[in-house]
């Protein structure tokens, strides 16, 4: 449906890239490249020759931002220019000259795709066209700022490393590479988006990823065709299954940490270029609940602090629903000392139970928002007011009854158990409390049976989204509800890591009993 | 094919939302929260009189205020009739589910209690389990006016709070509505329940429940005193827990002893044996000796035997004495031999006890066995002396 409509506003469909040519003639060729970056002042073009009487003509193209120019003289301009080319040589000699004696930097490659070249013009590198010659030898010379590798503020741990991605996929990479320092970790690289170019990395560990959704993957990757890719939400969104739920079905993570465990449990991890979020898939509904702190402190505490993730997805989607249940449908179930000071409460409020909770809901929403992106001297007020005025006023002027607002607060706080499903958890918590509202406990236990049959129906990447929490075995429920100690979880987990189940071996078992 | 798709959505929203029977919306505000009534019967004007109290919530934030009862009365030709004109004074809609007690007076229990108990077991909104009392003042509706003020602001509350300590005190019981009405059906027991009455002290009046009102059929024949109360409990295995003195003869002299009860277990058996029917009744109760005054040292095996053996003969007599009142005084089982008859010798019961039980149970023999096994004597070995 969406398709034809795009096709009817577009028209035709546009213009494709146009194919430039290198030809023999240096003197062509620069003005080839003038004419592509034309009003482009980064650009430089610097002509020079080499040694000898009938010298030879070079030309660098580079941008001055993104490359290093003490390179470009060390390494390029000043050996060409110092070295004698013999005369006589032919052009594919003088190439291999050149690539293997003179330029001395690491990465060097031939080329005779000018689109190829653009793009490396415009990552850093360096362009080095031959008179006589219709391919140029791209060099590698890239330098810019980036971001110093630091802690991940949105995924803090008390426990565990303190590195976080950064938008560099190259430093990305090796923060990967250097956990797992086995040949079995294959990263293979792509470019997604017309005009961005970016660079993605699929890194996977292949006696461990099945085949089957990798071969999925580069399908659905295959596939993007957009403009630009500036964050892997891009991706996300472009490849994901049910991509009309709530429910993330590919999980995304600033901790590298979190990306080799999920690696080694046999999972597929996605890094795009310029962004500290790098994708892991697939991913089922339980890694919600999974936080890579839980698997370096103590496993009883790290079972509670799961109980508490459960707990905290019960009451941040049902409490203020069922709230509004009892107290306008089933006040038969409220215990009478609760009945009375609800009803005390709730004498003299203007507004029935429902417009109240949906307009605390609402503000609590708004207070949330707003305080995210203010500098933190400014999100202290903000909480101030908002806890004063909501809080306080609200109730003192019989705008709101107290027990709605201890319910709203109590969700609010059970929001931040689940920080990766805040969006799921308001929609479902709206849905509910208006369900309840219309229809009381009926309601809301038809909301909850909806919202199971959606989990219950979803796959991410042909593995079932609630994996794991449909049945009670003794192996699998041991990375579930609690985590259990190390030396008990000999396995990988079901149909995710069943390429190559055995985690260790047994004898670490055996030692401990 | 997406239009029609939708429409079955709205058809079954629309459906759902209005077509079903759980359509009870009603804010809490709405309504007033009757926490109690007493059932009373003019004989003047034939009219029932039915007393209510209403917890009167004063919103506020100021807990003090938070609430307090409020008693109304109004009268009908019927109970329902009665409460129905009860609306008109308290101005809002009433809400019974949170009712803890329902309380009749002694002339309408005399008279026959069903009267009194059907609306509270046919109406929808209140709770078969409130609990059901006989007021042994002259009106049902004192006792819910009589304010004490020093405690629970809310009289039936305070009432409720009274019977809910029952396990600690074993000197009275509670009964819900449906267990009365339960047994009322049965023709292997017959219903009792508890009275309360007013007791002034120091100018100040308390709620005191005690005694058991005996009933026969659903008619009130009289009461078992407080004493008999607590050897009643003992025989239907409602002793939970609680404190039992006794005074004692030994040697000559006469002791004081003051036992704790842990736990009491009573079976009932019945037995037909040469065409005599007989039931026997087992007490176990194990107990702890409090307080002994001026007597035997607690601690030695042997004194404690005696001491065992005499509280135990004690206690048998008490109880037999308690099954002669209910069978020659009162004639009516409350003690639901009848129902041990009917569990252990079903066929017997049903082809020729129940006939004629009226007449076969003054005539009963029961046979009781007392065994009673101290645990330990607290934390002293012997009595306070003093020395010679």
């Amino acid at each position: 449906m969406f398709r034809i409509f795009k096709d009817k506003m577009l028209g035709k469909n546009s213009s494709t890239n146009q194919n430039y040519k290198l030809s023999k003639s240096i003197d062509k060729n620069i003005a080839l490249f003038k004419e592509i970056f034309k009003e482009d002042e980064t650009i430089i073009y610097r002509n020079f020759e080499s040694k000898s009487k009938d010298s030879i003509k070079f030309c660098i193209i580079f941008d001055k931002n993104l490359s290093k120019m003490s390179s470009i003289n060390d390494y390029v301009i000043k050996p060409i220019t110092r070295k004698e080319f013999p005369n006589d040589m032919s052009a594919k000699k003088r190439i291999e000259l050149l690539m293997s004696k003179i330029l001395i930097t690491c990465d060097n490659k031939l080329s005779s795709n000018t689109n190829d070249l653009i793009s490396h013009i415009l990552y850093g590198d360096s362009i080095l066209l031959i008179d006589g010659v219709d391919q140029a030898i791209q060099i590698c010379t890239k330098e810019w700022h980036q971001r110093a590798i630091d802690e991940p503020q949105a995924e803090r741990a008390i426990r565990g490393p303190k590195e976080g991605f950064i938008e560099s996929i190259d430093v990305n990479y090796t923060l990967i590479r250097r956990k797992i320092r086995s040949p079995n970790l294959k990263f293979i690289f792509k470019e997604v988006g017309d005009k961005t170019k970016t660079r993605i990395c699929i890194c996977y560990i292949d006696s461990l990823a099945s085949e089957k959704v990798l071969k999925e993957l580069y399908k659905r990757l295959d596939e993007i065709d957009i403009d630009g890719v500036l964050e892997s939400g891009y991706i996300e969104e472009l490849i994901k299954d049910s991509p009309l739920s709530p429910f993330k079905t590919i999980g995304n993570t600033e901790r590298p940490d979190t990306v080799c465990a999920k690696i080694l449990e046999g999972r597929i991890a996605l890094i795009v270029d310029g962004t500290p979020n790098v994708l892991t898939l697939p991913y089922i509904f339980l890694e919600y609940f999974q936080v890579s702190e839980d698997y370096y402190t103590n496993f009883f505490y790290s079972s509670v602090n799961r109980a508490l993730k459960y707990l905290g997805f019960f009451i941040s989607t049902s409490i203020p629903a069922i709230y509004v249940a009892l107290t306008t449908f089933h006040q038969e179930m409220i215990p009478t000392p609760l009945l009375l000071s609800i009803s005390a409460s709730r004498e003299g409020v203007p507004f029935p139970t429902i417009v109240e909770a949906l307009f605390m809901l609402l503000s609590f929403e708004i207070l949330r928002e707003g305080g995210i992106r203010l500098p933190s001297t400014v999100g202290s007020a903000i909480s101030f007011v908002g806890a004063v005025i909501l809080g306080e006023a609200a109730v003192s002027a019989r705008f709101v009854s107290a027990p709605i607002v201890i319910i709203v607060a109590l969700t609010g706080i059970s929001n931040f158990l689940l920080p990766k499903m805040l969006g799921a958890l308001i929609l479902i918590r709206i849905i509910f409390l208006i369900l309840s509202a219309f229809l009381g406990l009926y309601g809301y236990i038809f909301g909850v049976i909806g919202l199971f049959i959606h989990l219950f129906s979803m796959r991410s990447f042909g593995y079932p989204y609630m994996l794991n929490i449909d049945l009670l075995d003794d192996e699998e429920i041991k990375d579930t509800v609690i985590r259990a100690p190390w030396w008990l979880m000999h396995f990988r987990t079901r149909l995710i890591g069943s390429k190559n189940k055995e985690r260790q071996k047994d004898y670490t078992i055996s030692r401990r009993e | 094919m997406n239009i029609r798709i939708i429409l079955i959505i709205i058809v079954i929203i629309i459906a759902v939302v209005f077509l079903t029977g759980c359509w009870n919306y009603k804010e809490i505000n709405q309504f007033i929260i009757v926490s109690g009534l007493a059932i009373d019967y003019s004989s003047v004007d034939d009219l029932y009189i039915v007393t209510i109290e209403l917890i009167n919530v004063s919103g506020g934030i100021d807990e003090q205020e938070a609430m307090s009862g409020e008693t109304f009365e109004s009268k009908g030709v019927s109970i329902f009739d009665a409460i129905r004109n009860m609306i008109g004074k308290a101005g809002r809609r009433l809400y019974w589910s949170d009712a803890a007690v329902v309380i009749i007076s002694e002339s309408i229990a005399r008279k026959g209690i069903i009267s009194a108990l059907d609306v509270v077991i046919r109406g929808l909104e209140i709770r078969s389990d409130i609990f059901l009392l006989i007021s042994k003042e002259d009106t049902a509706a004192e006792v819910l006016y009589t304010r004490d003020l020093r405690r629970q602001k809310v009289i039936s509350y305070h009432i409720e709070d009274i019977l809910q300590s029952q396990e600690e005190t074993s000197k009275y019981f509670r009964v819900p509505t449906w267990i009365f009405v339960k047994n009322l059906y049965s023709s292997e027991i017959n219903p009792t329940c508890p009275g309360i009455k007013l007791v002034t002290y120091n100018n100040t009046t308390f709620h005191q429940i005690g005694e058991t009102a005996v009933f026969k059929k659903d008619q009130l024949i009289g009461w078992l005193n407080d004493e008999n109360t607590k050897y009643f409990l003992w025989i239907t295995d409602n002793l939970k827990e609680g404190v039992y003195s006794m005074n004692l003869e030994y040697d000559s002299s006469y002791y004081d002893v003051v036992f704790e009860i842990f736990s009491n277990q009573t079976t009932k058996k019945a037995q037909y044996i040469d065409d005599v029917l007989t039931v026997i009744i087992d007490v176990q109760t194990i107990v702890n000796i409090d307080e002994v005054v001026v007597g035997p040292n607690a601690s030695s095996n042997e004194n404690i035997d005696a001491l065992e053996k005499i509280i135990e003969s004690h206690i048998k007599k008490k109880i037999e004495n308690l099954i002669h009142i209910v069978q020659n005084k009162y004639n009516s089982d409350i003690l639901g031999l009848g129902m041990t008859i009917k569990k252990d010798m079903p066929e017997l019961w049903k082809n020729e006890i129940k006939p004629k039980w009226d007449t076969t149970f003054p005539k009963l023999n029961t046979e009781v066995n007392v065994n009673i096994k101290p645990r330990r004597s607290s934390l002293t070995l012997r009595t306070i002396r003093v020395q010679d």
